[in-house]
C-alpha cells in the first residue's frame, strides 16, 4: 500500500473520531491500519436493538481505488450479510463496480448501520432471508431478534 | 504540530465559509490539498497522480466513472497556483481569523485559560485538546488558542531573524520554535511540518550534504519574486511519456525499453509491467508539476524504489509494519514511518469519543460524506496531554531528523551513490537560487529575512529561457 494511501486511511480515521456514529466505536490498530474492528451496537429503532456485532473493515492494497471490504464477525440474521463464516456484506457504494475513489469509509459505516435499520431486500446476499423479511415480516423480526439474544448480547 | 490539517479547522474560525472553499481545493481521491492538479476530459479534476493511480485500476474518472485516458490529461494551471497561493497564505489566514473570533464573538472567558501559556508556539486546535472538559468543545479551543497567541508566541506576533550563517553552521541550532523537515531538512515553525510534508512542498530527501540552506523549499521561489519575472524563468515540463501496449511487447523486449529508461530491469514480464506502468504514473505526474515543483530524476527513482519495496518486486508478502516506533535503518521508505507517528498521534488526539450524542444525532446520521456541521463533543480523559505533547513535540521532531539523517548514510539499493543529481529541467533555475529565510506566509518586510536577495545567477535564466524558441 503506498503512503498516500496510508495517509488517507489515517485522515479518515480521525475524521471518523471527529464525527462519531452513535453507538459505534472504532478499534484502530496502528500496527495494522488496513484493518479496523468496528464495533456496533443495534440501532434502537431496529430488530438488533440491544446487540453488540463485531465488524471489519478492510483496506485492500488499491484503496481508495478498490473498494473497503466489509465483513460482520457477529452472526446476524439479516438479507444483506451473508450467513457463512464471512459475514460478508457488499452492495451499493461497496461493490467495487459502483464504488468511487471519492467515497469514504465515514459514508460505509452510515451505510452499515443505515442498512441496520432498514435492511435492503431487494439487493439481498440472502435471498430467503430476504424472502421472510418482505412476505413474513413477523417472522423474520421473531428470528432476527432471537439472534441477537444467541450470537450478539 | 498542527498535524492533519482539514478544512474542519475553519469551522470555529471566524470564517467558517472558508471550511467549503478549502474543500474544494483537495482533492477527493487523497483528501490532500491538489498536487500538480489535471482536468480529465469529463472535466474532472484530480492529482495528477491519483487520477493516474485510478486510471490504470479501471480506464475511469474517479468522480464519475466516465471513461479516462492518461494522455488526454491536461495540467489545471489556475487551480495549481490557487491551491499553491492558498497553503502559503492558510496558517497565517487560520490565525487571523481565530483571533477574529476572540474579538467578536467571545462571551465569556474560560477559567482554565490560564494553562494557555503552557502551550505556546501551537496554532490550530491541537495544543489544547484535552483541556477542556465543558462541551464547548471547539469554540473553546480557539478562544484559548487566540489567547496562547496573544501572549506573544503566536506564529505571527513573535518575529525572528534569522542570519545566513544559522543556516549553515550548527545544525542542532534552531530559533526558538523552529524545527527541521524530517524529510527535507528544511527550517520551518513546527506547526508548518504538516502542512509542508502533505501539500506537495516538500522537495523529497535531499542529497546535498551541506544541508538545509540548499534544501529551502523551491516552491517559494515564486512567492518573494515577481509574478512577471516568473513565467520568462519558466522552463518546458519534460516530455511525457507514452504509454506501452504491454501485450504486444516480448519479455526482452521490455527489459530493453526499461534500461533505456534508466530503471530496474529485473524481474519476470508482469513485474516489469507493473514497474513501467508505476515508473509513467511517477515520471507523467512530474510533468504536470509546477517547474519549482518538479522532482529529479534521482527524486522520482527514489519513489520508485519505495514503490518497488511497498507494492513491487521487494515488497514482503504480509505488509510490512509501518508504524514501529524505533528506526530500522532501510532506507528511505521508512523516513515516512515518522509521518504516520505524527498523524496518528494527531487522529487520536482529535477524536471526540464516539459516545451516543442525544442532541446531534440527527446531524451525524443525516448526510454521510459533508463535513460535520457541529461540534464535537470532548473527552479530557482521552486526550494527551497539552502540556506533555507540547514539550515532547519538539524534541520528537528532532530524533525523527536525527534518525532520517542517520537512514540518509543507508543508500537504498537501486540508486548508485555516485549518480549526479540529475535534473529533468535545465539547471540553473531555481534549485541553485533558493536563499531564503523562513515560510513567512505574510512575510513582513520588516523581518530582516534573506529571502529577499535576488537570485545569484539570474543570468543562466535569461540566457536559458532566451534560448527556448
Ligand atoms: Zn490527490
Ligand atoms: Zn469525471
Ligand atoms: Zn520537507
Amino acid at each position: 500500500m503506498s503512503t498516500g494511501a496510508k495517509k488517507r486511511i489515517l485522515r479518515e480515521y480521525a475524521e471518523c473520531q471527529n464525527d462519531p456514529l452513535p453507538g459505534v466505536k472504532i478499534n484502530f490498530d496502528e500496527q495494522n491500519m488496513t484493518k479496523w474492528e468496528i464495533l456496533m451496537d443495534g440501532p434502537d429503532q431496529s430488530v438488533y436493538a440491544g446487540g453488540h456485532y463485531k465488524l471489519e473493515i478492510n483496506f485492500p492494497n488499491e484503496y481508495p481505488f478498490k473498494p473497503p471490504v466489509v465483513s460482520f464477525k457477529t452472526k446476524i440474521y439479516h438479507p444483506n450479510v451473508s450467513n457463512d463464516d464471512k459475514g460478508s456484506m457488499c452492495l451499493g457504494l461497496l461493490r467495487p463496480e459502483e464504488w468511487k475513489p471519492p467515497n469514504k469509509v465515514i459514508s460505509v459505516l452510515h451505510l452499515i448501520r443505515n442498512l441496520l435499520i432498514e435492511p435492503n431486500p431487494d439487493d439481498a446476499i440472502e435471498l430467503s432471508i430476504a424472502n421472510d423479511y418482505k412476505t413474513n415480516r413477523a417472522e423474520f423480526d421473531k428470528t432476527a431478534k432471537d439472534w441477537v439474544k444467541r450470537y450478539a448480547k | 504540530m498542527e498535524a492533519l490539517p482539514d478544512s474542519t479547522d475553519w469551522l470555529r474560525t471566524s470564517l467558517p465559509l472558508f471550511a467549503p472553499l478549502e474543500s474544494s481545493l483537495r482533492c477527493e481521491v487523497c483528501k490532500e490539498f491538489y498536487s500538480n492538479p489535471v482536468i480529465t476530459t469529463c472535466s474532472h479534476t484530480f492529482c495528477s497522480l491519483c487520477v493516474r493511480r485510478a486510471i490504470s485500476v479501471d480506464g475511469k474518472c474517479p468522480a464519475c466513472k466516465a471513461a479516462c485516458q492518461a494522455d488526454r490529461l491536461v495540467p489545471n494551471f489556475a487551480l495549481r497556483e490557487v491551491v499553491g497561493r492558498w497553503v502559503e497564505a492558510r496558517e497565517a489566514a487560520l490565525e487571523l481569523a481565530m483571533e477574529g473570533v476572540g474579538k467578536g464573538k467571545v462571551e465569556g472567558v474560560e477559567a482554565d485559560i490560564s494553562n494557555a501559556g503552557m502551550k505556546k508556539r501551537k496554532a490550530g486546535d491541537m495544543e489544547v485538546a484535552g483541556e477542556s472538559g465543558e462541551e464547548e468543545g471547539r469554540r473553546t479551543r480557539s478562544r484559548m488558542t487566540r489567547s496562547s497567541s496573544q501572549r506573544g508566541k503566536g506564529v505571527m506576533d513573535e518575529p525572528f531573524e534569522i542570519k545566513d550563517s544559522e543556516d549553515e553552521g550548527d545544525a542542532e541550532f534552531m530559533p526558538d520554535g523552529m524545527v527541521a523537515c524530517p524529510i527535507c531538512s528544511k527550517h520551518m515553525k513546527e506547526e508548518q511540518v504538516w502542512g509542508h510534508l502533505n501539500n506537495g512542498s516538500c522537495p523529497g530527501e535531499q542529497q546535498n550534504p551541506t544541508g538545509a540552506r540548499s534544501t529551502r523549499s523551491r516552491s517559494q521561489n515564486h512567492t518573494f519574486l515577481a509574478p512577471s519575472g516568473r513565467s520568462s524563468r519558466e522552463v518546458p515540463a519534460p516530455a511525457r511519456l507514452p504509454g506501452i501496449n504491454y501485450s504486444m511487447m516480448k519479455e526482452k523486449d521490455l527489459k530493453k525499453k526499461l534500461q533505456d529508461l534508466g530503471i530496474p530491469a529485473w524481474g519476470k514480464k508482469d513485474l516489469l509491467i507493473r514497474r513501467h506502468t508505476e515508473w509513467l504514473h511517477l515520471w507523467n505526474s512530474n510533468c504536470d508539476a509546477s517547474e519549482d515543483n518538479r522532482k529529479s530524476k534521482r527524486d522520482l527513482l527514489r519513489e520508485l524504489d519505495v514503490w518497488e519495496r511497498t507494492r513491487g518486486g521487494r515488497a514482503s508478502a504480509t505488509e510490512p509494519i509501518v508504524m514501529r516506533k524505533d528506526f530500522d535503518g532501510k532506507g528511505h521508505a521508512e523516513a515516512h514511518k515518522s509521518q504516520f507517528d505524527e498523524l496518528i498521534a494527531a487522529a487520536r488526539a482529535k477524536r471526540g469519543v464516539p459516545k451516543a450524542k442525544e442532541d446531534n444525532g440527527d446531524a451525524t446520521t443525516a448526510t454521510p460524506g459533508e463535513e460535520p456541521q457541529h461540534e464535537a463533543q470532548q473527552d479530557a480523559e482521552d486526550m494527551p496531554q497539552p502540556t506533555e505533547e507540547t514539550e515532547t513535540g519538539v524534541s520528537t521532531i528532532r530524533a525523527q531528523v536525527a534518525a532520517t539523517d542517520l537512514e540518509d548514510a543507508v543508500q537504498s539499493p537501486y540508486i548508485p551513490e555516485a549518480t549526479p543529481r540529475e535534473t529533468l529541467v535545465p539547471t540553473g533555475g531555481t534549485a541553485d537560487s533558493d536563499e531564503r529565510g523562513i515560510q513567512t506566509p505574510f512575510g513582513s518586510p520588516s523581518k530582516k529575512l534573506p529571502m529577499f536577495a535576488l537570485p545569484e545567477e539570474p543570468a543562466v535564466d535569461v540566457e536559458h529561457s532566451a534560448s527556448i524558441p
